[in-house]
């Protein structure tokens, strides 16, 4: 039978890591989707990600059925992990608070690159390179 | 806690947005609420019949959750300044705010559903489409995992209908809500022993199996194995519907409790890692029997070696 979409629902959730509590619970609950059940598909299919967030899209149909899409972590999660920084600048540009190489912005670049939409690595690097300015990381060769 | 004694409460910050607001908006809220936050796009259409989702500029609901604390209101008051100044570039819903419990969305009801050849699944007092010779299973959802409707614990079911015979001893790892104990008790087992880690799934363990009037006949525990009541060579039913990574820790002591013809049912792991499973299961002394699959899911069923 074909099913229609009641409601489509973005999380971002520790890899691995996901429990009823919200924004899980509440999120999904208020839509009736067995939150265990996702709770068990979601920490599978993340686990060896441990450590970074995974952004995640539910789709929700109308007889309380669920499907879902991991994406890539995002890019400010990725920056941080490589500058080895807990947060990013204050007063980005004014205050830098990190460093990362090229290299490493390359290989962020290839993770993203579908979920950027991007049609090359180099425009991705690009754009990953806005983000890390953006928090006051600078990129070094 | 178990919903129906009240749980944690929170504060829900909703707001409807525009779609192009919808990023700025989940990091205003994500800052202040640690990024307990959800983004929901309506829904509405169905793709089966080539109706499109909502354009990229179609209304979202963003929301925050914030626990109550001594924290809570210097968060809001934050959240709430920076909506002001959104609201200045772009004309936005109002800023709903509620406090919800946590039972609200941990109290589930269970949708009916018919598994295998006789177990049927219902909510507590369900009568409905019932047939003589159904071995029913009353269930409260809750927080504790388990309800038939996951491949994992329909595979494990399944399983368990055509490996249960009359006077076995079946012990359940990861009993979660029980309904592994209660359908092999159903089945003929005379006694299940069920362990879980999980004060939760204890709790709704021995909820389901007094529903289910099969309690007598169990012994439900916190904990895993090792335990002390679940002796080696005990039991001719082992079952463990578990994280893949548990599963793969414990397959050893899974198999020491089998009887030599006794039979594991292990189940929770992708198949895109039956290999890996399958590899530790025979490292550590089993002999595969067979292995059932259900959409991504993996049940594998083995008794020891000789």
């Amino acid at each position: 039978m074909a099913k229609k979409v009641q409601a489509v629902v973005r999380l971002q959730i520790p890899a691995g890591q996901a429990t009823p509590a919200p924004p899980v619970g509440p999120a999904l609950g208020q839509h009736g989707v067995n939150i265990m059940s996702f709770v068990k598909e979601y920490n599978e299919r993340t686990g060896k990600l441990a450590g970074s967030v995974v952004p995640v899209v539910i789709t929700i149909y109308a007889d309380r059925s669920f499907t879902f899409e991991t994406k890539s972590p995002p890019a400010s999660d990725l920056l941080k992990k490589a500058a080895k920084l807990e947060k990013g600048s204050a007063m980005p540009g004014a205050q830098m608070s990190g460093t990362v190489t090229r290299t490493q912005i390359r290989e962020i670049a290839q993770l993203k690159l579908t979920d950027l939409n991007s049609s090359s690595v180099e425009t991705a690097m690009h754009l990953i390179e806005g983000t890390a300015r953006s928090m006051g990381i600078t990129v070094t060769d | 806690m178990p919903p129906e004694q009240g749980g944690s409460r929170w504060l829900e910050l909703s707001i409807e947005a525009p779609g192009e607001y919808a990023e700025p908006l989940k990091t205003l809220f994500a800052r202040h609420a640690d990024g307990m936050i959800a983004i929901e796009h309506a829904g509405g259409y169905n793709p089966d019949e080539g109706e499109e989702p909502p354009g990229p500029n179609a209304p979202v609901v963003v929301r925050a959750y914030l626990p109550v604390d001594s924290t809570t209101q210097a968060r809001r008051a934050n959240i709430e300044v920076g909506v002001r100044l959104v609201s200045r570039l772009q004309k936005l819903g109002e800023l709903n705010i509620r406090t919800i419990d946590e039972a609200e969305w941990l109290t589930q009801k269970v949708d009916p559903v018919r598994l295998g050849r006789r177990l049927v699944v219902v909510p507590p007092g369900y009568k409905e489409g019932l047939r003589p010779g159904d071995l029913v299973i009353p269930l409260e959802a809750g927080i504790a995992f388990g309800t038939g409707h996951h491949p994992t614990t329909r595979l494990c079911l399944e399983s368990l209908e055509d490996y249960v015979r009359p006077g076995m001893r079946m012990l359940d790892v990861g009993c979660g809500s029980g309904i592994l104990s209660i359908a092999g008790l159903l089945l003929g087992a005379r006694e299940a022993v069920c362990l879980d880690i999980e004060d939760d799934s204890t709790t709704a363990s021995a909820r389901n199996l007094k529903a289910a009037g099969v309690d007598r006949a169990a012994t439900i525990l916190k904990g895993t194995l090792p335990h002390s009541a679940a002796a080696e060579a005990a039991f001719e039913i082992v079952v463990a519907n578990i994280s893949g990574n548990v599963l793969t820790l414990l397959s050893g002591e899974l198999l020491k409790c089998l009887t030599p013809d006794g039979v594991l049912i292990g189940s929770g792991y992708m198949v895109s890692r039956r290999a890996e499973l399958e590899a530790v299961l025979l490292s550590d002394g089993a002999r595969i029997l067979e292995t059932r699959i259900a959409a991504d899911w993996v049940t594998v069923i083995a008794g020891r070696s000789a």
